[in-house]
């Protein structure tokens, strides 16, 4: 027997494990929604405890992930090395000066507030820009649909600046009426479909016919 | 999250939990009726969305220029956004096994960390099915960031240096569909993205090329496997958006009516 049969012969590799898992998790919540048997409601919420704790497992797991990679690159001096090395550095800071000092440390509060804190705004004030740029593009009269779309989109804008009620003072219940008759029905439809969508996902999730997502891969194709 | 469930359960109406628990017994019963006669050869007819050809066509251009194919897992597999994730993983597992048949490369990039470990898992299955175990290396599955902002922007980082040619963004895509509209345009990029999040969903319909609007995405996910069992679940589904549908009215009459609900 090779190696790798021997893996995939593993009773913990098996595809049926996964399935039962998954179909198990997902009968014993879904029970525990509509009917309160004692037993099933403590089991319930230990699930639901476990899930906090496989989060975590799976925010080591990512560190570990992003420090391999980074680690690779500045050994071969590959790419941006530099950067990756500043990351994991900055990285390994954070969470050492957590683990020490909790989240009051110095060196913790100093990297969120002066590191973190300021990079995000300016990533998301940079964003606005190839945000104005890309909406000019998409908006453009193209079809009779956008050009719908854009019309109904311009009114909603005037609607909420205080322009717009003073370029024409008949904007306030017309933009009402497209939230009220053209917003909130559409995506109030939208949503219903959504939920349908995803009711019959946690379905196939219980029955073990949602397998792709686990990477198993089905004996006939 | 466990005792928001919980809450939610506690503060339903006896009667509404009662509807949901029937509606849901009544379309599964359905659903395993349909697979049923499916598999005695009444496969139900389902149309091909539009999109899987636009993925079909990227993953081809991206081969013949021998450019890589970015695909983006947005959102944190966690709540309401879960069973996005899910979809996003099972599309990844169809695009992935094109890529690897065609010879292209693939970059896959998670917001998520929870999210590596399955990334992984389906990636190594689309590997043994369809491509040489050299077809996609480590460094090309790359973690990003949960915040959504950071996230795009890596993204738009790595479709710009790694010159790819196709940008595929499945998930709970939203903030990041416009500055990866930005990014596939500079670059040339066909764009296809899927979302069932209602936040800028419009962005998304006018920004790609291709998409997966709402439950577009859970259907697709379901296509990809094209048998009988799940055909029926879709098939199943469609009645009960049209019970839905059927419903609306009755209701709007019986409140006229004066019946209370």
């Amino acid at each position: 027997m090779s190696k790798t049969e021997a893996v995939s012969s593993s009773w913990l590799r098996r595809s049926e494990l996964v399935v039962a898992l998954g179909s198990v998790c997902t009968a014993i919540l879904l029970i525990n929604y509509y009917i309160k048997i004692p037993g099933i409601t403590q089991l319930a919420s230990y699930l639901e405890e476990w899930v906090i704790v496989v989060m975590d497992f799976g925010l080591i797991l990512g560190f570990a992930s992003i420090a391999q990679r980074n680690a690779r690159n500045m050994t071969k001096r590959r790419g941006e090395w530099w950067l990756d090395s500043v990351a994991l550095l900055v990285a390994t800071v954070t969470i050492l000066s957590n683990l020490i000092g909790g989240r009051n440390h110095p060196i913790f509060t100093f990297i969120n507030v002066n590191l973190r804190g300021v990079g995000t705004p300016t990533m998301l004030s940079m964003h606005g820009f190839f945000c104005i740029s890309a909406a000019l593009r998409a908006f453009k009269f193209k079809s009779l649909q956008i050009t719908v779309a854009l019309g109904a989109m311009m009114l909603i804008m005037l609607y909420n600046v205080p322009l717009g009620e003073v370029i024409w003072p008949g904007i306030a219940p017309v933009a009402e009426w497209l939230i009220d008759y053209g917003f909130s029905p559409g995506s109030r439809a939208l949503l219903m479909t959504t939920s349908v969508g995803a009711i019959f996902l946690g379905f196939r999730v219980l029955t073990g016919m949602e397998r792709e997502a686990y990477g198993i891969r089905r004996e006939k194709r | 999250m466990s005792n928001k469930l919980i809450v939610l359960a506690e503060q339903t109406p006896t009667h509404e939990l009662l509807f949901g628990g029937l509606f849901l017994i009544a379309f599964l019963a359905l659903s395993l009726y349909i697979a049923d006669q499916a598999k005695k050869g009444k496969v139900p007819y389902i149309r091909r969305l539009p999109a899987f050809d636009g993925i079909e066509l990227t993953i081809d251009r991206c081969a013949e220029l021998g450019k890589p194919v970015y695909y983006d897992i947005s959102g944190l597999p966690r709540g309401d956004i879960g069973p996005m994730v899910v979809a996003a993983l099972s599309i990844l597992s169809y695009v992935a096994r094109r890529c690897f048949k065609s010879k292209c490369r693939l970059i896959v990039a998670y917001q998520s960390p929870e999210t590596s470990v399955m990334a992984r898992e389906v990636l190594n299955s689309a590997i043994q099915e369809e491509g040489d175990p050299n077809s996609f290396q480590d460094r090309d599955l790359r973690f990003t960031d949960t915040n959504t902002f950071l996230h795009a922007a890596k993204g738009m980082e790595m479709v710009e240096t790694e010159d790819c040619r196709g940008n595929i963004a499945m998930g709970q895509v939203f903030l990041n569909v416009l500055p990866l509209s930005e990014a596939n345009k500079a670059n040339g990029c066909v764009a296809i993205q899927g979302s069932a999040y209602m936040t800028q969903i419009h962005a998304l319909g006018l920004a790609t090329d291709y998409n997966f609007i709402g439950e577009e995405l859970y259907a697709a996910a379901a296509m990809i496997s094209r048998d009988a069992d799940t055909l029926a679940t879709l098939r199943s589904q469609d009645f009960a958006k049209l019970f839905i549908v059927a419903l609306i009215p009755c209701m709007a009459i019986a409140l006229a009516l004066g019946v209370s609900l």
